[in-house]
């Protein structure tokens, strides 16, 4: 008993000062201006939220260090990991949303996204996401994605695979097969619109398989989908996921052609699955790519991450949405603050300042945003591929065709009270 | 059960009351008003806390219910949750109905379901039976995600509005905290007269020995399905109050882990008692969120520029560690060590008795 005793004290007083620490460092901090970030950083989805928080800190170290912070206040990130559990985001939200510099949070999850859309709106905070199920950016609110929908980067490698497919010679449709996850994520790209839009190119749909994000068995699938006389496989799916696929079909010899969204686009993925990537696997992203050395924002962002000590690994794909959650907020204040000073700032100024944007806003070179009054997401993407073990791209800048509900489409509507009293300073 | 020196019990209905002596009368009036005042002094984050609290503690009655008392071991308790989640969403967002008339609706599903599963339990025992609720865990999700996609939307989700009253809006953590602490009281003190009732000592009996049980007259398939309905009609609760604070169902709300944490909460605070199940959802939704407080601090100790990567794996290995911890230290639960404790503030400064 007097162990218990001693062990709940300890526990008990660790806890205390570890609680009362945190909260002195938060309030010690009002030089600064606050990016708040919550994600899965210790699930399934950690490979994409933790190289994304990588991101967000390193371009933070970038614009303190290089450009002085924006308009005279250096920036600082709070983060929390809410291991894929919505009671936890639930709390970790509630325990931010008091505080008066809590406008601009980034996340990535589209579980969470569902079920705060409401109330980001309510809160009048900003939200950078990259969970993009349609229901958890739309209908336009707070929140706004940082890249496509999942449905238009479907409609993306659709239109690709149609247009060079030779009718003519084949004398049929070119035939897919969708091995997917049996969740939200996983079925945005069997959304009734999207399986319109295929059988609109064209395409013949000839099997639907759900496998889990640790494939133990890729056989089975690879050949029910071959023996379905699938020419494509197209899956919402992690580089996790991919690179056995991947490599059980160069070994069974299927010559599977795959398709994939940006999440499967990933860095890691030529690296794990080496020869059987290479001209096999089509992804749409909307950002330029780490093989890209010429562009600008490639050097700059490759001279930060040199100088920090990043591995080749950390910069996955997640990293840049990190990288454009920071310069959304570095353009944003930059613009809105010369406005209405820091002491006009709000959430709804910071939405404002968004929609402001328009159609194909150029964030630095790294990303083209469609933020308006009815777009949320990046309408600007192309396909990409893996050759001589890097990403390059394989198509030209593509505007995604838009393929959302009907009832979800429409501008904000503003309400007609004033501002949530947020004084940020 | 231990009495304070020179209690003593000389009606039956004195030996039957949960609240026995003066002092536990002055304490349990004290909490309740406690909790009825707490909205006007404590923050959001705290409300939201206890409100998150307040539902996973129906649930977990629930299953103590069912595993703790009637020794049904169901490994599937958060997809009954659902299935109060969905019930509730549908009759809302489908046929419009008030979400008071839902919660009742909620229960009863659940429990519907609950006896639909529960069938298997005539014939499978402990870890066989396990298997069935796993099993009724993904059949029931999958159900969600695949079946009647015009009510249950199952990509999309439902989003769901939070009740209003009088015009009282709900949308308010000040506001909903009444609702869910209400209703948790509510069926926490349910709970504890269950099992002090027939049925209850029947859940008892049949799962310390069914035979026996069986040999002095229960119906044990009966008593079995019983468990399971009420086990099932409390996570059906806990589900349409999950929906409205959430606002929005989805399937992946309602994943294996959060059944396995039911567990986890039941095996911490103490198995079989109503205490244990309060103790256990307390203790561990509190090192939930010591976790999301401490995995920065610990990752930034280790090396600031790499503490995205550190922290969150520490935090989890801490949290864990306090589990081991605790059940090496403490086998018996939370539950144990409170009567511990009360014994040892009864008997000072002689030894405590237990």
């Amino acid at each position: 008993m007097k162990k218990v005793t001693w062990t709940v004290a300890a526990m008990a007083v660790v806890s205390l000062f570890l609680f009362a620490t945190s909260e002195s460092k938060a309030a010690a901090k009002d030089e600064f201006f606050t990016m708040y970030y919550f994600a899965d950083m210790s699930r399934g989805f950690a490979t994409v939220n933790v190289p994304r928080l990588l991101g967000i800190q390193d371009t933070i170290y970038w614009i303190n260090k290089y450009k002085g912070g924006i308009q005279g206040r250096k920036l600082r990130v709070e983060w929390a990991d809410h291991a894929n559990d919505l009671s936890v985001a639930a709390t970790i939200y509630e325990r931010w949303r008091t505080r008066k510099n809590f406008v601009f949070l980034a996340v990535c999850g589209s579980q969470e996204n569902e079920a705060f859309h409401d109330r980001y709106a309510e809160d009048e905070v900003v939200v950078s996401s990259c969970g993009v199920s349609e229901t958890g950016i739309y209908p336009a609110s707070y929140a706004f994605a940082t890249i496509p929908l999942y449905s238009d980067q479907f409609a993306n490698f659709a239109d690709y695979i149609t247009a060079k497919w030779d009718w003519k010679a084949k004398g049929r449709a070119p035939k897919l097969a969708f091995i997917t996850y049996d969740i939200p994520f996983g079925r945005a790209c069997l959304q009734p619109l999207v399986l319109e839009y295929a059988k609109k190119k064209g395409i013949e749909i000839v099997d639907t398989q759900f496998i889990p994000i640790i494939v133990v068995d890729a056989t089975t699938p690879l050949t029910r989908a071959k023996k379905a006389g699938a020419d494509y496989v197209y899956g919402q799916l992690a580089y996790v996921t991919l690179v056995p696929l991947l490599k059980e079909n160069e070994k069974l010899g299927y010559g599977l052609k795959f398709g994939t969204n940006n999440f499967g686009a990933d860095e890691p993925l030529p690296l794990l699955a080496g020869k059987a990537a290479e001209g096999t696997i089509l992804g749409t992203t909307p950002y330029k790519l780490w093989s890209e050395k010429n562009e600008p924002i490639i050097q700059t962002l490759s001279k930060i991450a040199e100088e920090v000590g990043r591995r080749r690994q950390d910069l996955a794909s997640g990293y840049f949405l990190g990288v454009a959650n920071v310069l959304t907020l570095y353009d944003v204040l930059s613009q809105a603050v010369p406005k209405v000073g820091w002491a006009g700032i709000n959430g709804r100024v910071f939405r404002r300042q968004l929609e402001s944007w328009g159609k194909g806003y150029d964030l630095h070179g790294l990303v083209k945003f469609d933020y308006t009054a009815e777009a949320r997401t990046p309408m600007i993407a192309r396909l990409v591929e893996v050759k001589n073990g890097q990403w390059t791209p394989v198509t030209d800048w593509n505007r995604m065709p838009g393929i959302l509900r009907a009832d979800l489409k429409g501008a904000y509507k503003e309400p007609s009270t004033s501002p949530k009293p947020k004084s940020i300073f | 059960m231990d009495r304070p020196a020179g209690v003593f019990d000389v009606r039956y209905e004195q030996d039957m009351a949960v609240v026995r002596t003066g002092p536990q009368w002055a304490t349990l009036i004290g909490f309740l008003i406690l909790l009825a005042v707490l909205p006007l002094f404590a923050g959001s984050y705290f409300l939201s806390f206890m409100i998150l609290t307040g539902i996973a503690l129906i649930a977990v009655l629930g299953l103590n219910i069912l595993t703790g008392y009637a020794g049904q071991i169901s490994l599937g308790h958060q997809a009954f949750v659902a299935v109060g989640a969905y019930t509730t969403a549908v009759l809302m967002d489908s046929f419009h109905w008030n979400f008071w008339a839902t919660v009742p609706m909620a229960g009863i599903a659940a429990a519907g379901v609950g006896v639909l599963f529960g069938l298997p339990s005539f014939r499978l025992k402990m870890l066989y039976l396990t298997m069935s609720t796993l099993a009724a865990q993904f059949i029931i999700m999958a159900f969600f995600n695949h079946a009647f996609p015009d009510y249950f939307h199952s990509v999309s989700g439902i989003r769901v509005n939070r009740p209003e009253l009088w015009g009282i809006d709900f949308r308010e953590n000040e506001a909903f905290y009444y609702v869910v602490i209400v209703i948790a009281v509510l069926m926490t003190f349910f709970a504890k007269n269950l099992v002090r009732s027939r049925s209850g000592r029947a859940f008892v009996a049949i799962r310390d020995n069914d035979l026996a049980g069986e040999v002095i007259g229960i119906n044990v398939a009966r008593c079995k399905l019983y468990a399971f309905a009420i086990g099932c009609f409390y996570a059906g609760i806990a589900g349409s109050l999950w929906a409205t604070y959430f606002r929005n169902v989805n399937p992946p709300h309602f994943h294996i882990d959060v059944s396995i944490w039911y567990l986890g909460c039941l095996i911490v605070g103490g198995m079989g008692t109503t205490v244990g199940a309060v103790f256990g959802v307390l203790f561990l939704r509190i090192i939930k969120e010591l976790v999301t407080f401490i995995s920065p601090i610990l990752g930034e100790m280790v090396s600031p520029i790499n503490a995205p990567k550190i922290g969150p794996g520490l935090a989890v290995i801490s949290w864990a560690l306090v589990v081991v911890l605790f059940l090496i230290f403490e086998p018996r639960g939370l539950a144990h060590t409170w009567e511990v404790l009360k014994s040892r503030f009864r008997h000072w400064p002689f030894k405590y008795s237990i």
